[in-house]
């Protein structure tokens, strides 16, 4: 009990330290841009600054012993600390809730994006469509040209413009020949030459990942494993799949894949 | 071992009765030499007569500066006792007598804080951070010659110090002297203690395999990994935000006075309720940083039902929310518009009901958390306003941050649990998919900033309704500010609030469904 410092104020002060240096690590490495998204980073600059400083600020003040500290009380702040460096990031899992929406409907493949649109979000042509926030212009310049062969090759950067815009347009890819690269996806209820090649985008953080992708169909799919990269060449068909209108691709090559660079698309609005 | 008993309060609040008291206890008597240092001359004295230990020595203290290594040394050297009671002095600072260095086996064991019930509340006010660092040092309030209501006493107390446990009458000042000074109460004590301590190893040893395990098995560890991911995502997302809720909340407490906040918030009896709820227009933040600002507005004094209005409807009025709103539901501005009404309305008609409930501020607010002076300042004094913004947002962001970890955690366990398919059901009628979403929302705890791009995945499923249901309430209502709340308010108004939002959600939202058929706007 007879303490020289103030061990409750020490901890705070430490506790502050060490989430600062974890943020500034974080955002340094790139580490941060696994859990949120990197527009974020500016904040997480700022916080670990401030942490830092509140931590030299208070410094002073642990020197002056307080009798009844309780410290056990900041143990539960070493659970994010430990979590943060113990344990590796790795996938979120797709059997999670937070794939509920776009699994609810059972529309795996369109996942919740383009159903949504299909449904009520539509935009109306007439409309233009910058007022929307979307950036009609550059959309449709970034969008993946055809090569001689008559293949349109997808690049992990265009993904999410790609793949907004096929939900948003359907009929303008009837019929073209995609190559796009994703991880392997399936769900109770796939018939085991459908799989669905899909990236996930992050809206804000870990905690509302989309999976984003279309339903493959073909042979040779059914011996990659679920979350195994590949690139998919195929032939886009507009199909009713329970009850929902959608792009299938019907898969002509199968090929195993590098992983993408970015871990999660982001969509520009 | 010997212990050092510090007895500390003002002058003339019951120490040297209280110290009486403990030497004409029984349980004294195995006590070889009772050593008492007065720092103090009050009316009262010492009577030898009715003592139990016979062999008691009293000494004066004159100054502050006789107080340090060299008393004790002499001390051991002189009298050598194995029980040391202190009168302190009230208007020394108790960091005197806990900065001093101690002969090898002697040890400050336990601070006593007396206190005058009639007098107290107002020394309290007036004595500055003297009184309130010798209370928050106190393991043990005494108080004496209290009234029937203690709440003012407790309220007070309470501001300074969360942990010291009070008593208001002699029966509890018995048995928690007997704790402390009965050897058998002691021995009693330390056995108990000892098995809690084998029974944390035991339980902690069980963790470590547990976790062991976890790492180990091929099978659960993805799902460990899975809840880690989405938990720190949910943490590291919510971090800056609080950051910035406790800035503003130290800002509010440091530079505003109460009752210029109180004034703007009353100035209008017809316009306040409006005002509360648009107010959050200018607060561009999310909603896990909009619970501090809240928390403090209310401690300010603020009226309950404004601070609960302005808690409620600033993440839906938030211009961030909005324009993140209008980018999610592209071409619909309904949803935005609808987002920004249905949440003010629900708003509102909480701060109504709390209102005509009579609801008041002191009888939800934790005790710690009445009392409007700004006590945390005091207990950690600071040179410059600087310093002491950045200490204040620093305590503040702690105790908040505990909750958003237990929200994180819980939130992010329950997203792995919880099947995918309880969500499979189409809802055929519009009211169960406005309570699953409600529900959902309650457990994902999404930034409000961010809701709108979740709620829209799931128009698919669900009516628009229960999709603005999810969108509107979900910074309402879910876990994490929740969590956040029960560090303010007590516990049983946190379920209340909860129970009455949900009350409120559930109608407006089917009122709503009325007008929008068919689920699509």
């Amino acid at each position: 009990m007879n303490r020289k410092i103030n061990s409750e104020l020490f901890l705070e002060s430490l506790i502050c330290l060490l989430l600062g240096i974890l943020l500034f690590c974080a955002v340094l490495s790139g580490k941060a841009a696994l859990y949120v998204h990197p527009r974020l980073n500016g904040f997480l600059w700022m916080a670990a600054g401030v942490l830092v400083a509140i931590a030299l600020f208070m410094f002073p003040h642990t020197l002056t012993p307080k009798h009844n500290a309780r410290p056990a009380k900041y143990l539960l702040f070493l659970l994010p600390l430990l979590a943060c460096v113990l344990i590796p990031a790795g996938a979120v899992q797709s059997k999670a809730v937070s794939f509920g929406p776009s699994a609810a409907g059972g529309k795996p493949a369109a996942g919740g994006n383009s159903s949504a649109q299909v449904q009520g979000t539509v935009i109306p042509d007439s409309v233009p469509r910058d007022d929307l926030g979307i950036d009609s212009s550059s959309s449709a310049a970034a969008l993946p040209k055809e090569d001689e062969s008559g293949v349109t090759t997808i690049p992990d950067e265009g993904f999410a413009r790609w793949y907004q815009d096929i939900n948003r347009d359907m009929k303008k890819y009837e019929g073209k020949t995609l190559k796009f690269k994703g991880q392997v996806f399936r769900m109770a209820g796939f018939a085991k030459d459908e799989i669905v090649p899909l990236r996930y985008a992050m809206v804000c953080c870990t905690a509302d990942l989309q999976p984003c992708g279309i339903l493959s169909r073909g042979g040779g799919v059914e011996k990659y494993k679920d979350n195994d990269w590949v690139w998919v060449t195929g032939k886009i068909r507009i199909e009713e799949y329970q009850g929902q209108t959608m792009p299938v691709c019907y898969v002509t090559k199968i090929e195993p894949a590098d992983p993408a660079k970015a871990n999660y698309i982001y969509f520009t609005y | 071992m010997v212990k050092i008993e510090v007895f500390c309060g003002f002058l003339e609040s019951g120490k040297t009765t209280l110290i009486q008291h403990v030497l004409e206890q029984s349980y004294l008597w195995p006590y070889r030499r009772i050593l008492i240092l007065q720092c103090e001359k009050g009316i009262e004295e010492f009577h030898a007569a009715g003592m139990k230990n016979k062999n008691v020595v009293l000494s004066q203290i004159e100054g502050m500066e006789k107080i340090g290594p060299e008393l004790f040394e002499k001390i051991a050297d002189q009298v050598d006792p194995d029980l040391i009671l202190i009168e302190y002095n009230g208007t020394w600072p108790i960091e005197r007598i806990l900065e001093t260095k101690l002969p090898g086996d002697y040890k400050i064991d336990r601070v006593f804080f007396c206190a005058d019930a009639s007098t107290f509340s107002l020394y309290m006010g007036n004595t500055g951070s003297l009184m309130r660092n010798q209370l928050s040092n106190a393991d043990s309030v005494h108080f004496n010659r209290c009234g029937s209501d203690l709440r003012p006493l407790e309220a007070a107390a309470r501001s300074v110090s969360r942990s010291a446990k009070l008593y208001f009458d002699e029966i509890g000042t018995d048995q928690c002297l007997a704790a402390v000074f009965d050897p058998a109460e002691i021995r009693k004590a330390r056995r108990v203690r000892r098995r809690n301590r084998a029974a944390a190893a035991v339980v902690l040893a069980g963790l470590c395999f547990a976790l062991a395990g976890l790492f180990s098995s091929p099978g659960l560890f993805p799902a460990v990994q899975s809840v880690n991911m989405v938990f720190i995502g949910i943490a590291l997302q919510a971090i800056p935000f609080l950051l910035i809720g406790s800035f503003v909340s130290a800002l509010l407490q440091i530079y505003v006075p109460d009752d210029v906040l109180v004034r703007f918030f009353t100035r209008h009896k017809a316009l306040g309720f409006p005002l509360a709820a648009l107010l959050g227009f200018f607060f561009p933040i999310c909603d896990c940083g909009i619970v501090p600002v809240a928390s403090r507005l209310t401690q300010k004094g603020v009226p309950l039902p404004h601070a609960v209005i302005f808690m409620l409807a600033a993440p839906a009025v938030s211009p961030v929310t909005i324009l993140s709103t209008l980018v999610a539901f592209p071409g619909q501005p309904s949803y935005a518009l609808l987002r920004v009404l249905s949440g003010m309305l629900v708003a509102l008609l909480a701060g109504v009901v709390l209102n005509l409930a009579r609801v008041k501020a002191g009888d939800v607010l934790l005790p710690g958390a009445a009392a409007s002076c700004a006590c945390s300042v005091d207990t950690v004094p600071c040179k410059t306003r600087t310093e002491q913004i950045f200490v204040l947002t620093g305590r503040e962001f702690i105790s908040m941050g505990k909750y958003i970890v237990i929200g994180a955690l819980s939130c992010a366990v329950l997203q792995q649990v919880l099947p995918a398919s309880l969500f499979q059901r189409k809802g055929a009628s519009v009211f169960f998919p406005i309570l699953l979403m409600l529900f959902l929302a309650f457990f994902m705890s999404v930034c409000s900033t961010a809701n709108a791009f979740i709620g829209r995945s799931f128009l698919n499923v669900f009516p628009a309704a229960a999709v603005l249901a999810f969108v509107v309430m979900g910074p309402m209502l879910d876990l994490s500010n929740l969590f956040m709340l029960t560090g303010t308010f007590r516990k049983s108004f946190v379920i209340r609030l909860a129970g009455l939002l949900l009350l409120l959600a559930v109608p407006v939202f089917l009122l709503l469904s009325v007008w929008t058929p068919g689920g699509i706007l």
